[in-house]
């Protein structure tokens, strides 16, 4: 079935609300989700797997004096629905004062959720990068400058381990300190053009996966009863 | 030459109060006036290509709009339903008729599948290529009584046209991604419709006009020897009936960089007029007219709500105070005057609702100002966490743009006393009795001075090291005041954003964000039901489409009976 990005957003939101996660992170999530589910990275289906993992377990919490210590962070086999607009927003800080920063995530189990996060934030800096090792040991990357968002498989000298990610952000697209890598196959050219393409198709979650996700949103909604029917919106038809 | 202000005449002035909010009047940057406008200087085409009724007018039509090279259609599903069926409640299931805006022409496809889906409404399903879906129910009151009138070659009496405003009434105009439409973010880049709501009011003003042609088909088949058309003067009297309810109040919510945008928009315009440093002689003895429209419409608007009553018999009386004022300067000369010497004059001495009328009928003067601002009412709703600002600077900005929050006592269950939620029944939003009704754990965070108010509390109980933090450690330690953190930020730079009342408290009218809203839109004949819903008219007083021209799209606003002659 067909659905907007609205119908999409909206019922992401609730479903996050429905788990628990409180106002703001659950507008976060459902954005990522959205978005990832606009531009064909399936969020809803991803979302849907995650679901019992995060149902009712939301921690966000960062432990700050580690990430002030080290650019290596434990993720801990948490969600990045949780844990990454924190910590993006701290990475943002960090980039301004220093102009280029380069950080590893071990033990992150939804990498894919760092594509809207990245793609958020290259509105306010000039540069960022990621790469990561799918499910069939692939290297893929993600080079965002500005408004043009590239996904695919990397050739690069770089390889993470098994669930580690490499993200590097940088004030400035030419600095020298960037590590550069290079596309195998670039798979997805994400900008304007694209995204209205992507928006006249509208959005196609799985059947099943949809299912799993409504029913979650449904848990923010009040029972009927016939005095909610009546008192709640004013009452009354008043047909004349 | 002013009256000087006493403590006792001064009215709050707040702009974003929720009593102000509701005194507010539809003006020229509204959206239904903007739609108009600029369907005449684009010089939009609208031909009805379909009108397939029976004879008791059930059956499709479709009308089609050509702009530049660009068509949209509109059809429009008229059926029978049981008196029972007939309900203004979004839980309705069945209306009388129903109508999709689209892009393009309607092929056989489409109609097939607009046909299944479209008179489902809610229920059915939409793609992209449809911008806009409603519906509408015939009025009780009148619909019937002009089908008499025009089938027995008569014309009605525009007193009962006047009485009720409308043949059809819509009970819900969806748009921007609900049930499958095009999302905003699409048809403001693919389509002509880039302005809020500029779709919805095209479709609204179609189908005021197809509510005409449904009432003569009707009634010319009921008699086709005597039946008549209806005369233009009453005609033009005749709006489109729309009943609102509460899912308008968390839009206002929802969307505060979208509410500041409209709000600064109109008070740009205020502020150019006002440096203007004279009053023209004509300009003046317009404004007087306008005054005198205003004051008539109000005189004939007729609402059966005991509150909008006295509203409206308080207006009468104090716009003839405005009038005095300004016949009193019309005797001394405008040129020794301007506009701010008429505005200070009402923020004294009438009440809120004839402050505003005061305001949107000087902006009736000055399209070359306010025009252009109303092509410009758009913004994005993004809301972004400054993450690099420090918790301190968080805190002195609530100190200083939340006062009013801060300063609730919460721990009053008068002042937490309602929750707003959605109902599992068709998700319709509703406002609950937190202390006498179940569901209050599913409230949804509307409650902006309550979360503020926590927030504040939280941060100032913690050890002051903590106000040192950036905004992004704070976070990480404390994630759930993610939501509350990034509207508190984003609108420091929205002064029009935030409603600046606790919409939890028991004494709340939620109505007066609905009438806020409905006044940008260019709704007007207020008639509120209850305090959670009011009937209100779109398009009273505009020229159909035959009549359309860059005179007659100009002064259609506070249309009173005699305003067609």
């Amino acid at each position: 079935m067909n659905f907007s990005y609205y119908e999409i957003y909206i019922t992401s939101l609730r479903a996050f609300n429905g788990m628990g996660f409180p106002f703001g992170a659950d507008e976060d999530a459902a954005f990522m989700t959205t978005w990832l589910e606009l531009y064909r990275f399936q969020g809803i289906k991803k979302l849907a797997k995650l679901s019992k993992k995060i149902d009712k377990k939301f921690d966000a919490k960062i432990d700050l004096e580690k990430i002030k210590s080290s650019s290596l962070i434990n993720i801990d086999h948490s969600s990045l629905l949780m844990k990454g607009p924190g910590l993006f927003d701290y990475f943002y800080q960090e980039t301004k004062k220093n102009h280029y920063i380069k950080i590893i995530l071990n033990n992150c189990i939804d990498p894919i959720f760092l594509i809207p996060l990245a793609q958020r934030l290259s509105e306010k800096l000039d540069f960022v990068s990621a790469c990561w090792k799918n499910d069939k040991n692939k290297t893929i990357g993600i080079k965002i400058i500005k408004n043009k968002t590239l996904v695919g498989e990397l050739k690069s000298k770089i390889v993470p381990l098994k669930k580690q990610v490499f993200l590097q952000f940088s004030t400035n697209k030419k600095s020298s300190k960037i590590e550069k890598f290079n596309f195998h196959k670039i798979e997805y050219e994400i900008n304007a053009k694209f995204k209205q393409q992507c928006l006249e198709k509208s959005l196609n979650p799985n059947a099943d996966d949809w299912k799993i996700i409504s029913k979650l949103a449904h848990r923010t909604f009040v029972p009927e009863s016939e005095e909610s029917r009546q008192k709640g919106a004013g009452g009354g038809d008043d047909n004349d | 030459m002013l009256q000087k202000p006493s403590k006792k005449n001064i009215f709050p002035s707040d702009m974003m109060s929720l009593e102000r909010m509701g005194c507010r009047y539809p003006s020229r940057l509204s959206f239904s006036r903007s739609m108009l406008r600029r369907m005449v200087k684009e010089n939009w085409h609208i031909d009805r290509v379909r009108f397939e009724l029976d004879k008791d007018g059930y059956g499709c039509a479709i009308y089609e709009v050509k702009i530049t090279k660009q068509l949209y259609s509109l059809i429009c599903f008229s059926q029978y339903i049981d008196e029972g069926e007939r309900s203004d409640r979004v839980i309705a299931e069945k209306w009388d008729t129903s109508y999709a805006l689209l892009i393009g022409k309607i092929s056989t496809k489409d109609f097939e599948r607009l046909k299944t889906n479209i008179p489902l409404q809610e229920a059915g399903r939409n793609s992209s290529k449809e911008l806009v879906i409603s519906r509408a129910n015939k009025s009780i009151r009148l619909f019937e009584k002009v089908v008499c009138s025009l089938s027995k070659g008569l014309q009605p009496e525009i007193r009962d046209i006047n009485d009720v405003g409308y043949l059809l009434r819509t009970t819900a105009v969806y748009g921007s991604g609900k049930f499958g439409l095009s999302d905003f973010m699409r048809t403001e880049n693919v389509t002509h419709f880039n302005q809020p709501f500029r779709a919805e009011m095209l479709a609204v003003y179609l189908v005021r006009e197809f509510s005409v042609h449904l009432v003569e088909h009707i009634a010319f088949h009921r008699n086709p020897k005597k039946a008549v058309k209806l005369k233009k003067n009453i005609k033009q009297h005749l709006g489109i009936g729309n009943s609102t309810g509460l899912g308008m109040a968390p839009f206002v919510i929802k969307h505060p960089k979208l509410i500041h945008k409209w709000i600064n928009q109109f008070e740009n315009a205020l502020k150019k007029i006002k440096q203007i440093t004279s009053i023209e002689n004509n300009r003046f003895e317009k404004y007087l007219i306008l005054l005198l429209k205003a004051q008539t419409y109000l005189n004939e608007v007729l609402t059966y709500d005991k509150l909008q009553k006295e509203k409206n018999k308080k207006s009468y009386k104090d716009i003839k105070k405005i009038i005095k004022f300004c016949k009193t300067i019309k005797n001394k000369s405008p040129a020794s005057f301007n506009w701010n010497d008429i505005i200070t004059f009402a923020k004294i001495n009438v009440c809120f609702d004839v402050q505003e009328i005061v305001k949107v009928q000087i902006l009736e003067l000055y399209p070359n100002i306010t025009d252009p601002l109303a092509e410009d009412m758009s913004i994005s709703d993004d809301l972004f966490i400054d993450s690099d600002s420090k918790v301190d600077e968080l805190n002195q900005m609530i100190k200083k743009n939340y006062n009013w929050a801060i300063n609730i006592n919460f721990n009053k269950k008068d002042n937490t006393y309602l929750f707003w939620y959605v109902s599992e029944e068709k998700l319709e939003p509703r406002l609950g009795e937190r202390y006498n009704e179940p569901g209050a754990s599913l409230e949804q965070p509307l409650g902006i001075g309550k979360m503020v108010n926590d927030l504040y509390k939280f941060i100032n109980n913690l050890d002051k090291q903590i106000l040192s933090l950036t905004i992004a450690e704070f976070l990480l330690l404390y994630p759930e005041y993610r939501g509350i953190v990034r509207r508190i930020q984003t609108l420091a730079n929205f002064k029009y954003g935030e409603i600046r009342d606790n919409i939890l408290a028991k004494t709340v009218r939620p109505i007066n964000m609905l009438r806020f809203k409905l006044s940008f839109f260019g709704a007007s004949r207020y008639d509120p039901k209850s305090d959670r819903w009011v009937r209100v008219s779109f398009f009273p007083g505009a020229p159909f489409y035959n009549d359309l021209n860059q005179n007659s799209v100009e002064d259609w606003g506070f249309a009173t009976m005699n305003s067609y002659h």
